[in-house]
């Protein structure tokens, strides 16, 4: 099953969406849950079944669901569940949970995940910023699944959640940047802060808290209820747009005072994707993350973005350990690793 | 080294500092299992200010009135002091069970707590009868402030035939 996944890399590494040389991807998703059954903490098997049955038979034959792949989790082995998180098609808590599900589309856009913290998690994953499209693509599996089924509705305080932190919209929108350009400026901190007082919450994707190795950060809507799920996605596009803005600038700077020691940074980076021996996860993702901006700045030409994405991708361990076919430890991981990278940019 | 506030038996490996609007910061000690139980660890693309936030309020609580907090039970088994502990409540009846602690919840996290988004197809007519009700309302204040009390007579007939129509309708339901 994992097999028509892997097949294809998914739309959006393509890198083919609006503004991609900084805003890597866009996640809209909407938590609903079935009127007719409790939240998931408190359901039993028997009814977290039948939540999964009747959203199943909601989804079948559908324009928007059909031909999408059924996970059972609990039944699926371990490294594909890996695999699945490190596609960011499922999350850590539905892969824990008791009787959690995923329906996923083959090309990785839109994916509902089923009895996780809430019945439904509906979520559409683009490349580049697209809040627009990501919106409606799961808008439209929302009308789908409400024409069969009542959502846990209150009129003052809309879908209703698992954590009243969903309540409302119950709509978390978020976007994945790359921002080299203003970590290297020593400006993130302010970045952030203005971004926190604009109501977004901004984390470092791949680190601890607001740690980034690599310099990615996600942003995201914090408040779900009081707005419409436009406003929402209005306020979100509009920070995102300020700072591709600063990115850009921050890159130009740089590249005009510091143009040498720049490009030495991405050839150096470059030279050593293609050349070492071990590489560990961290380590590739910060020269991956240099190369990238390399790439967009037209410092390394001959490096495809889809390649580089593609990379970022197969490198992760799970990944690594379903093309080597076997068992690998930490160490031999990194090897491995640092084998595929360097085969992937010189074959 | 410091326990953890929460369940009081293991080391507390995670320190939070909660300042908001440049206001007095409070400090939050956990370990990991109880940072965990309250969403706060950062391993998966949920994690936010809005989590945090929750996680504040319902750590609050469990200093304060914890057995107050368990005397009401939703008809699912759910108790208050059960959300604060876990930050998720059991059932879509717990949001009438506990209104009104939520209400001051919902408050904090998102500031305008009344639903302004999409409404499911079959509660479009009551939605918008609710958001008719409060436009009158709103409208009727509003003259009463200007001393337009011919209007304001006007807008309570409306609101008063607006109630007619509904008991009619939950009586029809019963």
């Amino acid at each position: 099953m994992i097999e028509k996944l892997i097949r294809g890399t998914g739309e959006w590494l393509a890198a083919s969406g609006p503004e991609s040389d900084i805003v890597l991807t866009t996640r809209v998703r909407l938590a609903r849950n079935l009127a007719a059954f409790p939240f998931t903490s408190r359901a039993t098997l028997d009814q977290m079944e039948a939540v999964r049955e009747q959203v199943l038979a909601a989804a079948k034959d559908t324009r928007a669901l059909g031909g999408a792949i059924f996970f059972d989790l609990p039944l699926v082995p371990d490294l594909e569940k890996q695999i699945l998180i490190e596609r960011h098609l499922v999350s850590h808590n539905l892969v824990a949970a008791p009787a959690g599900g995923a329906l996923i589309k083959p090309d990785e856009v839109l994916s509902v995940m089923i009895n996780e913290e809430d019945h439904l998690r509906i979520t559409a994953f683009t490349s580049g910023l697209q809040l627009r499209q990501a919106w409606e693509a799961v808008n439209e599996v929302d009308d789908l699944l409400d024409a069969r089924l009542p959502f846990a509705f209150d009129p003052e305080w809309g879908y209703l959640t698992a954590c009243p932190t969903n309540t409302g919209t119950g709509m978390r929108a978020s976007v994945l940047v790359h921002l080299p350009g203003l970590v290297l400026a020593k400006r993130m901190n302010t970045i952030l802060k203005g971004v926190s007082q604009l109501g977004l919450s901004a984390r470092g994707y791949y680190g601890e808290g607001t740690d980034s190795i690599g310099g990615f950060y996600q942003f995201s809507n914090q408040v779900t209820l009081g707005k419409s799920e436009s406003d929402i996605l209005a306020e979100i596009e509009q920070v995102t747009h300020r700072i591709i803005q600063n990115e850009t600038t921050a890159r130009r700077q740089l590249y005009a005072e510091d143009k040498a020691r720049l490009e030495d940074q991405v050839w150096r980076a470059y030279g050593t994707l293609k050349s070492a021996r071990v590489l560990s996860a961290e380590e590739a993702m910060d020269i991956l993350s240099d190369v990238r901006l390399g790439i967009n700045m037209g410092i390394v030409p001959e490096v495809d973005m889809h390649v580089l994405n593609e990379i970022f991708l197969n490198a992760q361990p799970a990944h690594l350990q379903y093309y080597g076919g076997q068992d690998y430890t930490p160490e031999q991981q990194d090897f491995l690793r640092a084998k595929y990278i360097r085969e992937r940019l010189t074959g | 080294m410091t326990k953890c506030e929460r369940c009081q038996k293991n080391p507390a490996s995670i320190q939070i500092v909660k300042q908001i609007d440049g206001g007095e910061p409070t400090k939050h000690a956990l370990c990991e299992e109880c940072a965990r139980e309250l969403g706060l660890k950062p391993d998966g693309s949920e994690f936010s200010i809005g989590n945090l936030l929750a996680a504040f309020a319902n750590l609050e609580l469990a200093g304060e009135d914890r057995e107050e907090a368990d005397e009401v039970t939703c008809s699912c088994g759910h108790t208050y002091g059960q959300f604060g502990a876990t930050g998720r409540l059991g059932c879509a009846r717990c949001y009438i069970t506990f209104r009104d602690r939520l209400e001051g919840l919902l408050r904090k996290v998102h500031g305008h707590p009344r639903h302004e988004g999409k409404t499911p197809v079959r509660s479009r007519p009551e939605v918008a009868r609710s958001r008719a009700r409060q436009e009158l309302e709103a409208r009727l204040e509003n003259a009463v402030r200007r001393e337009a009390y011919e209007e304001a007579a006007r807008l309570r007939d409306q609101l008063r035939e607006l109630a007619k129509q509904e008991d009619r309708r939950e009586d029809a339901d019963a």
